[in-house]
């Protein structure tokens, strides 16, 4: 008897530490998959330059440098989908010179953003960070304003880097040329 | 079909006034109004179309605009892309939906004076139409994958409006030019009609009257000026076929006593004729008599000649046995041969008598029928011999065969006299015509009973009758030996007798140089005198 209700007290405290962690990140889940789907539908307004994207079914990979955690929502998000005839893949560079073969990457707050931007610059990467400031080698920023996400778009870095960003992104982007 | 029959036969009672007016102003109108009917189609389904070329291109543009603040969730930048349709008026709203699962969400709308809110969820694709006007609903797209939907609503009542207004004037149009054509169609139709109507008054006049000299006046010379002339030369047709018909119906009528008078004439002439037929057999069984009397005599002579050299004969002898008595040189070999020369004499003479009494007696029954044209029982065999008997005297000098087949006792009750005239002609026939040439033939007689019937089989087996003229041997007076002993009646004769008085039947076959044979049937009792 006993040793029944034991069993039933530990199931509960289980169940309950199990759920914790889940709630936590049930709070923060809406703005890693709003920034998730966010990398994927940037896919859509972007025209690479012939040598990155060779044709119109070649695959796009997206990167995530650090931010384990936004990584997998990111792998979530993509899974099966794909812009136009591009399959979409995702990639978790293991090192900065692994940049240089992704599309579009995004480089986490917990890395060292200036070291990774540098890396992916010269190899027409959509770099995509969430820096407090503009950064010279980021082409898309991502900041919050009054709790909704925004972007802004480097022009100066697009340029550089061949990248063709569709006027109707420009139209809903802050603009800023470093 | 029932109401269209009834439609057609009121309107073929109507008077051809009243029709002609209908018909021009009717058919005037009915090409005004589908003029008008094409022409307001035509503007509808231009400005419909345009319409729609509109919308699409439109929804087009706000699709594409769109497609980035609603991929990014910018309700703000959406809605305020969206309000650039101000400048379009016809635009009464605009509403983009995001896919939300597996249906759709209202993202942002755009409308310009709340008439037509959005719906919570987008419509089918495709265009829509109702009351107000229409709307289209596509798809947003981006690098072809749908992101959304967007709903584009357009006002048409202006469109609809100006459409009324010419739909009005239309119909104005319509029911003046109507009214107009009704008037001129009125004016008009006398110039038509009138001529018509003339002609139709006076055929009625004729018809009534049966006064043929009217005659129709002609107005002008189209089809209905050339009817009146038709019509017209018809009367005169009709006038000369009168005055022919009057013409023939006298002709035929003289014709027609003509003809009885000449029918008389042949009736009269007919009468005259079988009286002389009626004649004519009697002076053929008269002649058939005589002819009797010359074969008896003829027969007669032999016997009676023989009788009389024998009778004489014997005188001769009793004389010379009286004189050798008288002188009384008798001697007994006299005697002997006397009475051997009497019983000879005596046997011959009274042979011959009897001969001669057979002969009369047969000849006296043959004239007997013949003249007195009796009814009897006879036995057929028999009399066939007596008829052949009483010819003997012409067939005996020709050398020809005659055959008799006849099985004995066979009695007829009939009219032997007819049965022996009809013999007597078939034979002398056979000797006048059938062998010119003077050779010996032969003539033969088969009857036998066949039911109640006789049938009578006479041939020769001479030169024949050619085709021609075995159609035309029972015709009175037709013979082939005019002018040398032919009447042309014998056959005749026999053709009557066969059927008058025997009852019965008589048919002819005969081949070139094959010989002629008759067959006679006839009742072998016969039912009552005819
Ligand atoms: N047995 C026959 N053979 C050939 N011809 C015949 C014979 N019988 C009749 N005819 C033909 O038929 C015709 C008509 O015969 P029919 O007895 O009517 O007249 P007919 O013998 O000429 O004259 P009649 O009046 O003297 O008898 C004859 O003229 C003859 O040409
Ligand atoms: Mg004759």
């Amino acid at each position: 008897m006993i040793a029944y209700r034991a069993l039933i007290a530990t199931l509960v405290v289980t169940i309950a530490c199990a759920l914790a962690p889940v709630r936590v990140q049930s709070a923060e889940a809406p703005e890693l998959q709003v920034r998730a789907a966010f990398l994927f539908n940037l896919a859509r307004f972007v025209n690479w330059p012939q040598d990155k994207v060779p044709d119109p079914s070649s695959p796009i990979t997206i990167c995530v440098a650090g931010e384990p955690d936004f990584a997998s929502t990111v792998r979530d998000t993509i899974q099966g989908k794909s812009v136009g005839a591009h399959a979409l893949t995702m990639h978790i560079p293991a090192s900065a010179s692994e940049l240089a073969r992704c599309q579009i990457a995004y480089i986490g707050e917990d890395t060292s953003l200036k070291e990774m931007l540098t890396a992916a610059s010269g190899h027409h990467v959509l770099t995509v960070h969430s820096a407090a400031t503009a950064q010279p080698g980021g082409v898309v920023r991502l900041y919050l304003d009054e709790r909704r996400i925004r972007f802004e778009v480097n022009t100066g870095a697009a340029s550089r880097e061949q990248l063709q960003l569709s006027s109707k992104l420009l139209s809903l982007a802050q603009l800023v040329n470093l | 079909m029932f109401t269209r029959n009834r439609f057609l036969r009121q309107f073929s009672n109507q008077p051809i006034r009243r029709k002609l007016t209908l018909l021009m102003a009717l058919s005037s109108s009915v090409g005004l109004i589908l003029s008008g009917v094409a022409l307001i189609s035509y503007a509808w389904n231009s400005a419909r179309s345009t319409a729609i070329r509109d919308v699409q291109s439109v929804a087009q543009i706000s699709a594409d605009s769109t497609a980035a603040a609603l991929v990014f969730g910018d309700v703000v930048a959406a809605r305020e892309l969206l309000s650039a349709l101000r400048s379009k008026p016809e635009v009464d709203s605009a509403c983009l939906y995001t896919e939300d699962g597996d249906a759709s969400a209202l993202f942002a709308q755009y409308l310009q004076n709340g008439v037509s809110p959005c719906p919570a969820t987008a419509a089918k694709v495709g265009i829509h139409e109702h009351l107000r006007g229409l709307s289209l609903v596509r798809e947003v797209e981006q690098n072809g994958d749908r992101i959304g939907w967007l709903q584009v609503q357009v006002n048409l009542q202006p469109l609809t409006h100006t459409l009324m207004v010419q739909v009005g004037i239309t119909v104005a149009i319509l029911a003046a030019s109507f009214a107009v054509s009704l008037g001129i169609a009125w004016l008009m139709q006398p110039a038509l009609a009138g001529p018509i109507l003339d002609l139709a008054g006076v055929a009625r006049r004729i018809s009534e009257s049966g006064d043929y000299t009217l005659r129709a006046r002609r107005l002008g010379s189209d089809e209905v000026g050339r009817l009146v002339d038709d019509f017209n030369s018809m009367l005169d047709q009709i006038a000369i076929r009168d005055r022919d018909i009057e013409t023939a119906r006298d002709a035929l009528s003289q014709q027609v006593s003509e003809k009885t008078a000449a029918n008389q004439d042949l009736l009269e002439a007919l009468d005259r004729l079988q009286q002389t037929q009626a004649q004519l057999v009697q002076s053929e069984r008269l002649a058939s008599l005589g002819g009797l009397v010359a074969g008896v005599a003829h027969e007669i002579n032999t016997p009676v000649g023989v009788g009389v050299t024998a009778a004489s004969t014997l005188q001769d002898r009793a004389r010379d046995l009286e004189q050798a008595y008288k002188t009384d040189t008798l001697r007994r070999s006299d005697l002997e041969r006397f009475v051997e020369v009497a019983r000879e004499s005596s046997n011959i003479i009274l042979r011959n008598l009897q001969r001669a009494a057979d002969l009369i007696q047969s000849f006296k029954q043959v004239a007997v029928d013949q003249s007195s044209g009796e009814r009897r029982r006879f036995d057929l065999r028999n009399y066939i011999d007596e008829v052949l008997l009483s010819l003997a005297p012409r067939t005996k000098k020709t050398g020809h065969r005659i055959v008799v087949e006849c099985p004995p006792d066979l009695e007829v009750d009939s009219y032997p006299g007819a049965l022996a005239q009809v013999l007597t002609n078939f034979v002398s026939n056979s000797l006048l015509h059938a062998f010119p040439d003077g050779h010996s033939g032969e003539l033969r007689i088969s009857a036998q009973r066949s039911g109640d019937w006789i049938e009578l089989h006479y041939s020769d087996n001479g030169s024949g009758i050619p085709p021609q003229d075995l159609k035309r041997i029972y015709d009175p007076f037709f013979t082939t030996k005019r002018g040398s002993g032919g009447s042309g009646l014998g056959l005749h004769i026999v053709y009557n007798l066969v059927q008058q008085i025997l009852g019965g039947t008589i048919e002819a076959a005969s081949e070139i140089g094959a010989g002629t044979r008759f067959t006679v049937r006839f009742p072998a009792h016969l039912k009552s005198k005819p």
